[in-house]
């Protein structure tokens, strides 16, 4: 590999003598080069500096340029007898690798992997791994062209060289430039090739293999920890799911083998951000499989399971076979195994998992049976904000069945809760008020949020910039007003509080609106606060929004503005401001929760005889009728009462018409 | 005298000794008369006027261009000498040309040797002189020309030396100062690229594979 310009300047001082050799000249490329060279990480360029200065370089340092200068000199045997004592230093330790880097080794060895000599391939490929763990030498094996070449030695009939080949690729991926071009020349399909390996290997002890069998293992595992690594970018998924990985993903899940089953799980969740992976962990019964490795005692795999399950536990179907194989059992115990603590990315894992499985009700009845919420809120003294985030996730499902409110109670998580309630961590302060929106439904609960002055820091919540925030902030104040003591009193207690709440109609985010107007209507069931956000413009501002199309809104916004009625000129001004005929419209829904609310609010809105024109005039009558005669109590009633304001004005009219 | 049709006996007995299936020695025997009658032709006439002497199996020239166009193996002439040396010639020996029998014995070690046969064959090619240890001064002409020379040395074996010094640490499992067959195949089974250190006298593995396939398919 003989180059004839890999002279750049001769340095009189560089080399050390080496004990019991000839003095070497040691032909170094200067200092200038090495300092203007392209890296971004100044901090450990300052380390180098330092190091270089204080001439702390050891011996093995020189040794290594000497050996990459014979390599540039050298012929095909040279280079060969250099390579294999390189690969006995350590190169995994940055002097070492830097040695290689400053004497322009990078290129030799990438032009090492053009050449068509195997052994040079193979003995260029396992320095390369070694040493591109290194963030700096990544990027510069990227920029010198390596991803191709290593891309078309996938297709080597050599598996050694296929091999190594996919574990380089495995560490050069970490970067984006070279996820972008392992795609773009093809490595996508090649490295789905090499997880293509027979199931009786994958599930026959290694022990009982044969030496090529085993080999066929190695490749798996090559393959999939580049696809691991492919997979941090969402076209590269995408790309993978295109070229059929799903179902060689599916078989290699059957192995007992743990240094393939950790790649491939770790792929797995990786993928399972993409909805179509999700959609097919369940389709290609995979969930048994990810259960199993789950029972696994290695940490890691434990870790990329729970992720997976937390990323395809969104479908109810996935939720149901993770139940019944025996996941959550799993999962609540490693969440109460106290050896785990101190791992906070496992810790994390297990109970987003916790939180997302726990969506359906046979799923929190089986939880409650092995005392999950006693051991979540044990957890909510956690530092990590990832694992608060999805305890109080997970707390806010369990919640939604009521003995657990008051095990909540008892176990000491109100305090803790309505502490984390001053983090800044917005996913954190997306869930905490979910928990305690349901445990405001349980007396004793609410008194000691009450006491502990949980309302008042949900309420400051509305001020947070984040629409999830303020929706949830909004959801959980309407069970606090409801069932605090001394409401109305407590409301008008914190300063700014309904003006704010007021301001947030203006919001553009429809799950905000709603919340908000559910709020409304709980607040304006006390008289005097009902003034007081009448003066802030209430009518006006609910009035504005009556046009959306959106039924979810529009039930709330129906119960707002039917108990905002009750205050002085409301009603009228309701009627001046154009509400009536668009509610009149929303009739013609087909959501029976927006048929109830619009009812209740025609029916407040109806006492004032002018909006019973309208309503006439916009044709109310005959929906009224139908839905007089429906099963829903409040909507019959309603429907009723308005029909029977209606007919009384008609009445009064006719009898003046009759007096006249 | 060279057989136009390999005998019965002769292919049970190679069949028997080497690793080639039946039908790729019945092709190795036409390539073989080729290459023969090639040579006959090629070979140049001693004394004017006198009959070219017979040439009654593969000569040095023809061995030399078999292994550089057949089997691509371009390396140094010392050591393709040495090949042609080591070659195992059978019962009789000597340093002739090759009869039919110890051209397939000894492609079989080439081209699908095992381990054992493989390192045989490199290690018999680098001991100069046959004693059984590789030294120094043995590795040094093996290695004489596998550098460069660089403009700006002093001394241009200086790289060489120090090359044959790293060598020698490696392989030296024994610590003698030389290179034994033990410490050969020591060397050798903890790191595979050692095999051919001194120089490459076997065809690199896709080129015997090559050649493999092409022999059978061409019948």
């Amino acid at each position: 590999m003989a180059e004839a310009d890999n002279i750049s300047t001769f340095s009189v001082d560089g080399g050390q003598d080496t004990v019991g050799l000839p003095r070497i000249v040691m032909v170094t490329e200067g200092s200038d080069t090495s300092a203007s060279s392209p890296s971004s990480s100044s901090s450990s360029e300052d380390n180098w500096a330092d190091l270089i200065k204080s001439s702390e370089i050891p011996p093995e340092y020189w040794h290594i340029q000497k050996l990459v200068k014979y390599m540039k000199a050298g012929n095909q045997t040279a280079t060969m007898v250099a390579l294999s004592c390189l690969k006995d230093h350590d190169l995994t330790i940055e002097v070492n690798q830097r040695a290689i880097q400053e004497i322009g080794g990078l290129e030799l060895l990438v032009n090492l992997l053009e050449t068509r000599d195997l052994c040079c391939i193979l003995g260029g490929l396992a320095v390369l791994k070694d040493i591109s763990p290194n963030i700096e030498i990544r990027k510069k094996i990227t920029d010198l062209g390596a991803i191709p070449l290593l891309v078309g030695l996938l297709s080597d009939p050599a598996r050694d060289v296929q091999i190594l080949a996919a574990e380089t690729i495995a560490n050069l991926g970490k970067i984006r430039k070279s996820r972008k071009f392992c795609r773009k020349f093809g490595g996508i399909p090649k490295l789905i090739d090499l997880l293509d390996v027979k199931e009786r290997y994958l599930i026959t002890p290694k022990e009982d293999l044969q030496l090529d069998e085993l080999q066929f293992l190695d490749i798996a595992r090559a393959g999939a920890k580049a696809l691991w690594s492919m997979s941090s970018s969402q076209r590269n998924r995408e790309a993978m799911r295109k070229y059929g990985i799903i179902p060689l993903l599916a078989r290699m899940l059957k192995t007992i083998h743990l240094d393939v089953a950790v790649p491939a799980v770790g792929l797995l969740q990786m993928c399972a951000n993409e909805t179509s992976f999700q959609l097919a962990i369940q389709t290609e019964k995979m969930v048994q499989d990810l259960i199993t490795h789950l029972a696994n005692d290695d940490k890691d795999l434990k870790t990329y399971c729970s992720l997976a399950i937390y990323k395809c536990a969104s479908d109810p179907i996935t939720r149901d076979m993770i139940r019944e194989a025996g996941g959550l059992e799993l999962l609540v115990e490693a969440a109460q195994d106290t050896t785990n603590r101190s791992n906070k990315s496992l810790m994390a894992a297990v109970t987003g998992a916790l939180w997302k499985c726990a969506n359906s009700d046979a799923s929190v009845k089986r939880l409650d049976n092995l005392g999950a919420v006693m051991t979540l809120v044990k957890l909510l003294d956690d530092e990590n904000d990832g694992v608060l985030t999805n305890v109080a996730g997970a707390l806010a499902e369990c919640a939604k069945y009521p003995p657990n409110r008051d095990k909540i109670r008892s176990s000491g998580g109100i305090p803790m809760l309505i502490h984390h309630l001053n983090n800044t961590y917005k996913p954190l302060l997306e869930n905490v008020p979910l928990v305690l929106m349901e445990c405001a439904k349980e007396q004793n609960c609410m008194s000691e949020i009450d006491d502990l002055d949980g309302v008042r820091l949900i309420w400051s919540l509305l001020k947070n910039d984040s629409k999830k925030v303020q929706t949830n902030a909004a959801l959980a104040l309407s069970p606090c007003v409801q069932n605090a003591a001394d409401s109305g009193e407590m409301v008008r207690s914190f300063v700014g509080a309904l003006e704010l709440t007021v301001d947030l109609l203006d919001s553009d985010d429809h799950n905000v609106l709603s919340a908000v107007c559910a709020a409304i209507a709980t607040i304006a069931h006390d008289q005097e606060n009902l003034a007081v956000i009448s003066d802030h413009g209430v009518v006006a501002k609910l009035s504005k929004l009556v046009s959306t199309t959106d039924d979810h809104l529009r039930a709330n916004l129906g119960v707002a503005i039917a108990y905002c009625c009750e205050w002085a000129q409301n009603r009228q001004e309701f009627g001046k401001r154009g509400a009536i005929t668009p509610l009149v419209n929303y009739m013609t829904s087909r959501d029976p929760n927006v048929h109830r609310s619009t009812a209740l609010a025609l029916y407040h809105l109806s006492f004032y005889s002018i909006n019973c024109v309208t309503m006439h005039a916009a044709g109310v009558v005959q929906f009224l009728l139908e839905t007089i005669g429906s099963k829903d109590a409040v909507l019959q009633e309603a429907s009723a009462g308005c029909l029977c304001n209606i007919r009384k004005l008609a009445l009064a009219t006719e009898k003046v018409k009759l007096k006249q | 005298m060279p057989y136009r049709h390999l005998k019965e006996k002769t292919l049970e007995f190679l069949y028997r000794n080497t690793h080639f299936t039946k039908s790729e020695l019945e092709a190795l025997f036409v390539m073989y008369r080729r290459l023969v009658t090639a040579g006959q032709a090629a070979a140049p006439a001693t004394v004017i006027g006198q009959p070219v002497p017979k040439v009654d199996g593969i000569d040095q020239n023809t061995f030399r261009d078999v292994m550089h166009n057949t089997f691509d193996l371009v390396t140094e002439d010392v050591i393709l000498d040495r090949v042609w040396l080591t070659w195992e010639r059978g019962a009789n020996g000597g340093e002739g040309a090759l009869k039919f029998e110890a051209w397939a014995r000894g492609l079989s070690k080439l081209l699908r040797g095992s381990d054992e046969e493989r390192r045989a064959h490199c290690f018999a090619v680098y001991d100069l002189n046959a004693d059984g240890y590789i030294t120094r001064d043995e590795m040094f002409t093996l290695l004489k020309n596998s550098l460069l020379k660089q403009p700006g040395d002093e001394d241009p074996d200086e790289g060489v030396r120090d090359l044959v010094e790293l060598v020698l640490k490696k392989m030296d499992v024994d610590k003698d100062g030389k290179v034994s067959v033990e410490d050969y195949k020591e060397a050798v089974e903890q790191e595979p690229l050692l095999l051919e250190a001194f120089g490459q006298c076997l065809p690199s593995k896709r080129q015997a594979a090559t050649f493999l396939k092409n022999l059978t398919t061409k019948q």
